[in-house]
């Protein structure tokens, strides 16, 4: 406890250092762990990889065949155009459970 | 909804676009969501023309084939009257009516438009029904100046004053919707004393159940039965079945406080009335 007024900052982010399993390079009383560049982007493509799972996981559900969707906007404003026919849009998300 | 026939079969009067918003860098269209409906949540179903802008969104409650064909019909009457409206003064009317009832309009770029409009008694009418409404997207103090100097229908006026005060009511209640970090007990109290001021929601278009979810809480505690049974009628009538776990617990509570009154009332142990 006594460590507190001496060093702020310091105990909340080592700790945080090793709970997060001690990725971090080295952190200095009072800042901000960083990741170095090469854990940085890996940690990015490892989030990119999990969105792209997840989006091709959504695209399986089973109403996506029904309905004949139209997936492209301008394809779907031509054809509104052509069929006279309003757009009926649904908008939703994959990257969220 | 959306793999039954009923969806397939009203598939075929729209043109159903799909877009999933995915956050993958670089995906092309990705921001689409955030570009045509920058204020929308997910999900979003709407109907939009083929320039792509929105003429409606559907309300949540509105999500069924039903509530589709209904937006539709709206959506159809919306593009007709805006390409009618320059040149024919009465589609031009028609059309200010329908933009404040899709929430397309605000309070005072309503008024502006009908003083150059000619509005007859009947759509003056549909008008002001439809102008007091946009009051409840409205803060009070600003709906409250929006009326000053407005002459409106005694039918408008009613309803402009219902609104005004579920706004006060809204805003009264507002502590009971903030969170509370330490996990105290949320302030029922505030219903009860808008309660015995007289002061109770309209119930217009949605019943307010955090009005009277408290209300009833705070009834039960304070024993107040007539109060309590006042709430327990209200949300009685509102949750019917829907919430029937919820209502049996209020019967219990109920029970409890007609028990206790009747102790009261001259039962063993109550305290009898000297006169």
């Amino acid at each position: 406890m006594r460590l507190l007024p001496i060093l702020p900052g310091f105990l909340p982010t080592a700790l945080g250092a090793v709970l997060s399993g001690g990725a971090t390079a080295s952190v200095q009383a009072g800042q901000t762990p960083r990741l170095d560049p090469a854990q940085s982007s890996s940690k990015e493509a490892d989030r990119v990889r999990e969105y792209r799972r997840r989006y091709e996981e959504y695209m399986k559900k089973s109403y996506i065949e029904h309905a004949g969707w139209v997936f492209d906007l301008e394809e779907a404003r031509t054809r509104a155009r052509r069929e006279k026919k309003l757009i009926f849009v649904y908008f939703t998300r994959s990257y969220a459970p | 909804m959306l793999s039954e026939k009923s969806f397939t079969d009203f598939s075929r009067r729209v043109v159903p676009f799909l877009h999933v918003t995915t956050k993958i860098p670089g995906r092309k269209g990705d921001d689409l969501f955030r570009r045509l409906n920058p204020f929308g949540g997910f999900p979003t179903l709407a109907f939009m023309d083929e320039e792509a802008r929105i003429l409606l969104r559907l309300h949540p409650t509105k999500r069924s084939i039903e509530g589709f064909r209904e937006g539709l019909a709206l959506a159809t009457r919306f593009v007709r009257l805006r390409g009618l409206a320059a040149s024919d003064p009465g589609s031009a009317e028609e059309f200010l009516i329908l933009r404040l009832e899709l929430q397309r309009l605000g309070f005072e770029e309503a008024v502006a438009e009908a003083k150059k409009l000619r509005l007859g008694p009947e759509r003056r009418s549909r008008f002001e029904a439809a102008l007091v409404e946009t009051l409840r997207r409205m803060e009070v103090g600003k709906a409250r100046r929006a009326l000053e100097g407005m002459k409106l229908s005694p039918e408008a006026a009613a309803r402009a004053r219902e609104i005004l005060q579920d706004l006060e009511i809204r805003n009264e209640l507002a502590p009971l919707r903030r969170m509370r970090p330490g996990g105290g007990e949320p302030p029922y109290e505030l219903a009860y004393a808008l309660f015995k001021k007289g002061k109770v929601p309209s119930g217009k278009p949605h019943f307010d159940s955090l009005y009277w979810t408290s209300l009833s809480r705070a009834a039960f505690r304070k024993g107040d039965l007539e109060t309590f049974e006042a709430a327990f009628e209200h949300l009685r009538r509102a949750f019917r079945s829907d919430r029937s776990g919820f209502l049996e617990g209020l019967e219990t509570q109920l029970e409890i406080l007609r028990k206790k009154r009747g102790k009261t009332d001259g039962g063993a142990g109550g305290e009898r009335n000297p006169e």
